[in-house]
């Protein structure tokens, strides 16, 4: 197996939240203790709901917020112990694309100058070969050339993630860490958009870190997955081992819970009790219990699953994975 | 018997400083008592102006320009402001898309479900509050009791949406609108909404429109189905019918551009281009600068519902 470009060891981040005026402070472990592998060239879909951590994770992997504990190795070298001159590297070298393509475009400033932003700052063109890098990148990613000089509200949606991921392109990053790139789009858009990612990762060899919540598109777009419930990876794999032999109940009722199209594919839906525990009063033992058909006590109440490798290569968090209906 | 809602040539213009945007275009569709209809569409097709037409909430420069939406026999774009009051919020009613800003923050729950028990129900207070306790109940609010003194910003999302249905079906409407009540939620909590629309459907037999972007949610449940695209139906029929066989390229090309119905790794059959802008009042069909298959008078001239198979309608060239 070759190294991994980016990889993390137990990383946790903990935020200390205050209750009301005069409220204990609790802590949120928005991130507790994950493990993360990225191989170069791979695509790893990290999957959940709302409030379970994985934006956090990926601001941790950017270094756009410091770890509480545990540590991320980029080309395996630790990111905590890069001087200023590897961390500008490093920004270089991972790339974000934001979710909402209308907040994270600056309305004051024209479409060749936002994908400019990256190169001046990174030194990596002089004035005249800049333009023509960005009418470059802008036709990779299906501007046409009298879009320079246009601002961001003159686009649909669609076309503003492409110039969002345009200037993610601009600085040639070796991984793309995506967050939610197509959940703001409409249908027909969304799949233009999944095509320019894999287009654009097969021509770049790029590697992505996919953070979505729609499960059809991450099994789409990934090599490997990681499921994630209240800050810890509750399953982890190949993604058509986790998504056709899934080992926690969590990922069969996320899967169940997708509505389908193809009449044969339906069957009886899995349809979870109740809410995302606050991930300030996390419940003890098994963070799923509450909400697991399958959750049986004292077991699953008092004793926190261990992530353990069940098939080869194939993790998950649950003391009954063997049990699973399928 | 006659249908519960018959809507007819409805067209709702929005008149704007550089032209007039026809939001909804000569809209036809009717429903029947205990039926669902899903409405599906991507953003801006029209398809939430057709439910803000059909409650007349449509705010200027907005304006219901012809057509007749018959309730239960009488016509609502007709009636005067007071009776159409009579019926909002207690014959015909409304669940909208974000529970966030559909409750009021500075009322307790309770009190906004009462409200209407109040108003249409002539309930006293003491009546409407039990009645507003057992209906937060049916809408599997824990401890109902406890929760009727909450504010919003108390509850989860999924609670929230749940306050606007038990809301909406407070005074057990016949007809519920429903305008994307699940795009704000998690998937999980997202399959307990709709099941739970399903079961108080299902109970009281009202008539539910389900306007969505979402197909999968629309071909569990939905009876009919009718594809909106810029301001018009295109193609409208039995659900399982539609699903079965498409025949307007634009529905062919939203189910080929799912990732589900896709291989995995394999390019998605993406539809190219983007939605029309309506200012610009094209000639021929408003389709046409995606379509796959368009031919010369595709841009043309505007193609008209045909009837292809029984109650399948669509609106295409190759079928006329």
């Amino acid at each position: 197996m070759s190294a991994p470009l980016l990889e993390t060891t137990a990383l946790r981040r903990h935020f200390t939240v205050k209750t009301g005026a005069f409220g204990a402070k609790k802590v949120l472990k928005a991130v507790d203790g994950i493990d993360l592998r990225l191989n170069p060239g791979e695509t790893l879909g990290l999957a959940g709901e709302s409030g379970c951590g994985k934006s956090t994770v990926a601001r941790l992997l950017m270094g756009l917020m410091v770890p509480s504990a545990g540590e991320i190795r980029f080309r395996g070298r630790k990111l905590a112990e890069m001087g200023r001159e590897d961390i500008f590297s490093f920004r270089k070298d991972v790339q974000m694309v934001f979710q909402d393509p209308f907040s994270s475009l600056n309305p004051r400033m024209r479409v060749g100058d936002i994908i400019a932003e990256p190169l001046t700052i990174h030194g990596l063109a002089s004035r005249t070969q800049k333009r023509e890098m960005i009418l470059n990148l802008m036709e990779k990613v299906g501007l046409a050339r009298e879009h320079f000089s246009r601002y961001p509200h003159e686009f649909s949606g669609g076309q503003r993630q492409r110039i969002g991921i345009a200037r993610a392109l601009a600085v040639s990053p070796r991984l793309i860490i995506a967050d939610e790139p197509v959940s703001a789009l409409d249908l027909s858009i969304q799949a233009q958009i999944i095509n320019l990612l894999q287009e654009l990762k097969k021509a770049l060899s790029l590697s992505f870190l996919f953070i979505a919540h729609d499960l059809s598109v991450v099994r789409h777009m990934s090599d490997r997955v990681a499921i994630m419930y209240l800050g810890k990876i509750v399953e982890t794999g190949g993604a058509e081992a986790v998504f056709s032999r899934f080992l926690h109940p969590y990922t069969e009722a996320l899967l169940s819970a997708v509505p389908r199209i193809k009449p044969e594919q339906r069957k009886k839906q899995i349809i979870l009790q109740g809410d995302i525990p606050s991930p300030l009063t996390p419940p003890p033992g098994c963070p799923f219990h509450t909400r697991c058909p399958y959750a049986t006590p004292p077991l699953c109440t008092e004793v926190p699953p261990p992530l353990e490798e069940k098939e080869t290569g194939h993790l998950a968090a649950c003391h009954f994975s063997k049990n699973l209906y399928r | 018997m006659a249908a519960l809602l018959q809507v007819s040539e409805l067209s709702t213009h929005f008149h704007l400083p550089h032209g007039t945007l026809k939001a909804v275009d000569r809209v036809n569709f009717s429903l029947e008592n205990g039926e669902t209809l899903a409405i599906v569409g991507e953003s801006g097709c029209g398809k939430s102006v057709t439910a803000y037409s059909i409650m007349r909430l449509v705010m200027p420069p907005g304006r219901v320009e012809s057509g007749e939406v018959l309730f239960a026999g009488q016509d609502l774009l007709r009636l005067a402001e007071k009776d159409m009051r009579e019926l909002r919020g207690n014959h015909i009613s409304m669940i909208f898309q974000e529970p966030m800003t559909s409750l009021n923050p500075v009322l307790t729950i309770g009190r906004q479900i009462t409200e209407g028990l109040i108003l249409h129900r002539r309930l006293l207070r003491d009546e409407a509050h039990s009645e507003g306790i057992d209906i937060l109940q049916q809408v599997g609010i824990p401890s109902p009791a406890a929760r009727f003194n909450d504010y919003p910003h108390q509850l989860s999302g999924g609670m929230r949406q749940r306050v606007v249905i038990a809301m909406a079906l407070a005074c057990r409407p016949r007809l519920l609108i429903a305008d994307e009540p699940t795009t704000a939620l998690d998937v999980t909590i997202q399959a307990q909404i709709l099941e739970l629309i399903d079961r108080l459907q299902s109970a009281s037999g009202m008539g539910l429109i389900l306007i969505t972007h979402d197909l999968g949610i629309v071909a569990e449940r939905a009876l009919h189905t009718a594809i909106m695209y810029a301001g018009k139906i295109v193609e409208y029929s039995q659900t399982c019918e539609l699903f079965r066989t498409p025949l307007h390229p634009y529905t062919q090309g939203l189910l080929n551009a799912l990732p589900q119905n896709a291989t995995p790794g394999q390019p998605l059959n993406a539809i190219p281009g983007h939605v029309p802008d309506l200012l610009a009042d094209v000639p021929g069909c408003g389709f046409c600068d995606r379509c796959p298959v368009k031919e010369w008078h595709c841009l043309k001239e505007k193609p008209v519902m045909k009837e292809v198979g029984a109650g399948h309608l669509v609106r295409c060239w190759k079928f006329q």
